[in-house]
């Protein structure tokens, strides 16, 4: 593998387990059509709301191949396209994931597609209109891709730099699904499932997690997550005090400020 | 706090109980007023004031359900951390009553001869079953729960002294609290056991206000026929009190002064359309449009934003259109030496041409050392700040595949040399430099200089006064970046004087002259915030930058007193934020207003405003908004 590659992620992978999703609206019917008709989706949503999981069931389920790539702002267009390598006395071509999953008519999901490089969002464009064509120009060649080839991308609008938002060139290439936070119902099921802690305790934890949610905009930047309230389900699960596990999973990761933190205490030591 | 009070506090002198005579240490509220606020927003989902009042006899609390009021100081526990719980309990049990429904009693107590007694019954029912509902839901409270009810059991007076009525009331209590009810006259045994049975029904955490309001009805009938007046009696410090009065009063005031300016109506339409995005603080279930009555459509109601138990929300919203504003063209005179701006009139859709007229004024000149007073006060913060902002400009990520620069991109060159190997000709971008990347920013301060913002806190400044330090920190740290920035204030007093001064411009260096102006600025009259962005948005659209920001700084909503309020007001402005981002300028605002989420979402867009709640770490707040916005 060249420097490049090891710096990013590429999980490539027909999934075989069905990875567990708990359908929030109609965002499997819409994800399906959009499929059938090869439009490009954009999965807009605060971090740890069950994007990526989202995308590995629909890989799943459309029984595609699955290429992640982790964006970075350092990553270029040949990362994602290709490039040569030597290798012996050879030079060798090795095709960027995307490429990869054009030629095998996987589904491309970039995710967190805004910390890319602007330069580098631009390769994705030819894909996602009705050419569907990705031009590799070192090879001088033009792939075309199969119908079951599909680009997905993540896109949280959250608080973040005003320097980093999609560009509207990008954003209008892409049919938009939105999530955020299950309602308590779904919620508690999946902090159960995904933890196996039984009932009682995750509509605890969800109810905590509500609470955390209402100080978003008064200090707190970003709500506590789905994600991180099975961090906390899973600390409980394995013998972690509950006041501890939710103070080191769901106080730590969000909240600096002293009294942001203070209050976030309190509200475990209410619910715990 | 009155002398008395504090000494008293100080030394924990009895006030009226002997359990009181021991000396405990006291917690001020001020020292725990931020938390208890966030923790009440957090716990409720409710925008809640926290303020103290002072309770006679003994320590309690009270909510008018706007406002929790809670006693300046608590010294009932040894333990300092007894007495923040005892706080953070107060604080639950009000935010618990309006979570399940407790205040909902609309027109309740006036039914009763003796109000007093009607209310305390109710009082002490409802918060059995607000109780054992807490108990069930949250285990977390359980130790904290027990700790007050056995200290407040404690402090209960003795039934010797009572009236038969008060007997059974203050047997009640006792029994709600699971103490030894005491002995009663024999005139009250029997309405005391009625009584004890009530309480067991209130006890049940699957029970609803109403429930509680027939147990009172009934128990009442059994309590008023004991002889003699009814004298309330202490209230429980943990449990609080009801205030019915208090609660009316708020409903009164709130359905005045709700504002249509958080609803975009089109009256003749069959369906209305509430398009609002934060409802997190009032759900609304039902929208009155007078004279009939509309069903606001489900689906517009935000996730989370219902209250839990809501019966029925209802706002009044007027619909009434204020009188056509005056087509009347500004006169000359207005218009000598101003720039005309045009105004958007939302009920008629449409611009109203050269409408407001805006001037440039010069700002008086303040003290000179004032600007090195702030500093030598914020010495340690502006360091921070100084070095926070540096790591800005020595972006530690070097630009790679670069076709010069002092180093070699290894990757860079494998690639090319590959290509080579391969035929083809490669790019010449071999190197990596570690040049700063040129942040190309322009960004513009539009600071709010209305009347209010000479509104005092309690630390004895002016809010005028922190905004001035937090310019005076954001110049400072600004200096190690070459942002190009400048610094505007604004007020009107209506559209013929629309105020506009440049604190510093563009192309001023961050010099003696400016910081007079800094520490020259003041306060003036009004809010007219349209022509100040649009002007705002004029001068940054004419600078060559890769990014445009305009960042507000305000207290409130726009306001003006020729009818520039509400609803108008608020379109207004949004109008003029949608063409600073057509002239390619972004828009943020930082408020101070902690109403400002009801109405800021829809003006500014989500995500596009920051509310600072503690008003004194604006200071710090603002440089580092600047730099979380702009960070690369």
């Amino acid at each position: 593998m060249g420097l490049e590659l090891d710096r990013i992620q590429v999980e490539k992978a027909l999934i075989e387990e069905e990875p567990y999703y708990l359908p929030v609206g109609n965002e499997v019917e819409v994800f399906t059509a959009a499929y059938k008709n090869r439009l490009p989706v954009m999965l807009k949503g605060p971090t740890g709301c069950g994007k990526t999981r989202f995308v590995q069931h629909m890989a799943y389920r459309l029984g595609r191949p699955l290429i992640t790539v982790a964006c970075h702002d350092d990553l270029t267009a040949s990362d994602l396209v290709g490039r040569y390598l030597i290798q012996g006395g050879d030079t060798v071509w090795v095709d960027g994931p995307l490429t990869e999953a054009v030629k095998l008519g996987a589904i491309c999901y970039l995710d967190e597609i805004v910390e890319a490089r602007k330069d580098t969002t631009v390769v994705i464009h030819p894909l996602t209109d009705d050419r569907r064509i990705l031009p590799i120009e070192k090879l001088g060649r033009v792939l075309k891709a199969p119908p079951e080839f599909m680009l997905v991308i993540s896109y949280n609008p959250g608080y973040q730099s005003l320097l980093k938002n999609l560009k509207h060139s990008t954003r209008q290439r892409f049919v938009a699904i939105e999530f955020t936070f299950p309602p308590r119902r779904l919620e508690v099921e999946i902090v159960a499932h995904e933890s196996g802690v039984d009932r009682a305790t995750a509509e605890a934890l969800v109810t905590l997690g509500e609470q955390i949610r209402n100080l978003t905009d008064r200090g707190l930047e970003e709500p506590a997550s789905t994600r991180l309230l099975v961090y906390a389900a899973q600390l409980i699960k394995t013998g972690v005090e509950p006041r501890l596990a939710c103070e080191v999973a769901l106080c730590g990761p969000i909240a600096d400020e002293p009294e942001i933190q203070r209050a976030i205490r309190e509200l475990i030591s209410t619910v715990f | 706090m009155g002398l008395w009070r504090r000494l008293a506090g100080r030394v924990g002198l009895a006030i009226g109980s002997a359990a009181r005579q021991i000396r405990h240490p006291t917690l001020p509220l001020r020292q725990v007023e931020k938390v208890l606020t966030l923790f009440a927003a957090g716990f409720s989902g409710l925008d809640l004031a926290i303020k103290p009042f002072r309770p006679k006899p003994g320590p309690s609390a009270y909510t008018d359900t706007a406002t929790i009021y809670l006693p300046e100081t608590v010294a009932e526990f040894p333990d300092q951390g007894l007495n923040f719980g005892l706080y953070k309990l107060m604080v639950t049990y009000q935010c618990a009553q309006l979570r399940y429904g407790t205040l909902e009693f609309d027109g309740f107590f006036d039914e009763f001869d003796e109000p007093e007694l009607a209310v305390d019954l109710y009082t002490i029912l409802e918060h059995q079953r607000v109780e054992a509902r807490l108990l069930r839901d949250y285990r977390g409270l359980r130790p904290l729960i027990q700790a007050c009810r056995a200290d407040a059991a404690r402090k209960r007076p003795s039934l010797n002294n009572l009236s038969p009525k008060q007997q059974v009331v203050e047997a009640l209590v006792r029994s709600a609290l699971g103490t030894d009810a005491g002995n009663l006259n024999r005139a009250a045994v029997a309405a005391w056991e009625r009584a004890r049975r009530a309480l067991a029904q209130a006890s049940d955490p699957e029970a609803l206000a109403v429930h509680t309001q027939g147990l009172t009805r009934f128990l009442y009938g059994e309590v008023a026929t004991l002889p003699g007046r009814y004298e309330r009696v202490r209230p429980v410090h943990y449990r609080g009190e009801i205030r019915p009065d208090r609660v009316a009063d708020m409903r009164r005031s709130r359905q005045q002064t709700v504002e249509p300016t958080i609803f975009h109506i089109a009256p003749d339409l069959a369906e209305f359309e509430v398009k609002t995005a934060a409802h997190r603080t009032r759900p609304v279930d039902h929208l009155v449009v007078r004279p009939e009555r509309v069903l606001v459509r489900p689906d517009r109601r935000e996730r989370g934003a219902l209250a839990p138990d809501a019966s029925e929300h209802v706002l009044i919203a007027d619909l009434s259109i204020p009188e056509q504003t005056s087509p009347v063209t500004l006169t000359e005179a207005d218009r000598q030496g101003a720039l005309l701006y045009p105004e958007w009139n939302y009920q008629l859709q449409t611009y109203l041409p050269e409408w407001c007229a805006l001037r440039d004024r010069p700002l008086p000149k303040g003290r000179p050392q004032y600007v090195d007073e702030v500093l030598a006060r914020y010495h340690g913060q502006a360091v921070t700040l100084r070095r926070q902002f540096e790591a800005l400009r020595q972006d530690p990520k070097k630009l790679r595949r670069q076709p010069e620069g002092e180093e070699v991109d290894v990757d860079a060159v494998v690639e090319a040399l590959a290509d080579l190997r391969a035929g083809l000709s490669p790019k010449e971008n071999w190197y990596a430099t570690k040049r700063t990347r040129r942040r190309d920013i322009a960004v513009a301060f539009l600071v709010d200089l209305s009347g209010s913002t000479g509104g005092w806190l309690p630390n004895g400044r002016r809010i005028i006064d922190v905004e001035k330090e937090a310019l005076i920190l954001l110049c400072e740290a600004l200096q190690v970046l070459d942002d190009r920035y400048a610094i505007f204030g604004f007020t009107s007093s209506t559209r013929r004087q629309c105020d506009f001064f440049t604190v510093k411009g563009f192309n001023e260096t961050y010099d003696e002259t400016v910081k007079a102006r800094l520490a020259g600025l003041d306060t003036f009259s009004y809010t007219r915030m349209g022509p100040a962005i649009r002007h705002a948005t004029r001068l940054l659209a004419g600078l060559d930058a890769k990014v445009r920001l305009l960042l507000l700084i305000t207290d409130g909503k726009p306001n003006d007193f020729d009818g520039y309020t509400g609803a108008y007001a608020v379109e207004d402005t949004r109008q003029a934020l949608l063409e600073a981002a057509q002239w390619q300028v972004r828009t943020f605002c930082l408020t101070i207003d902690s109403q400002a989420r009801q109405y800021m979402p829809w003006m500014f867009g989500e995500g596009n405003y920051t509310v600072v709640d503690n008003v004194a770490t604006l200071p710090v707040r603002l440089p580092n908004l600047y730099r979380t916005l702009t960070a690369t």
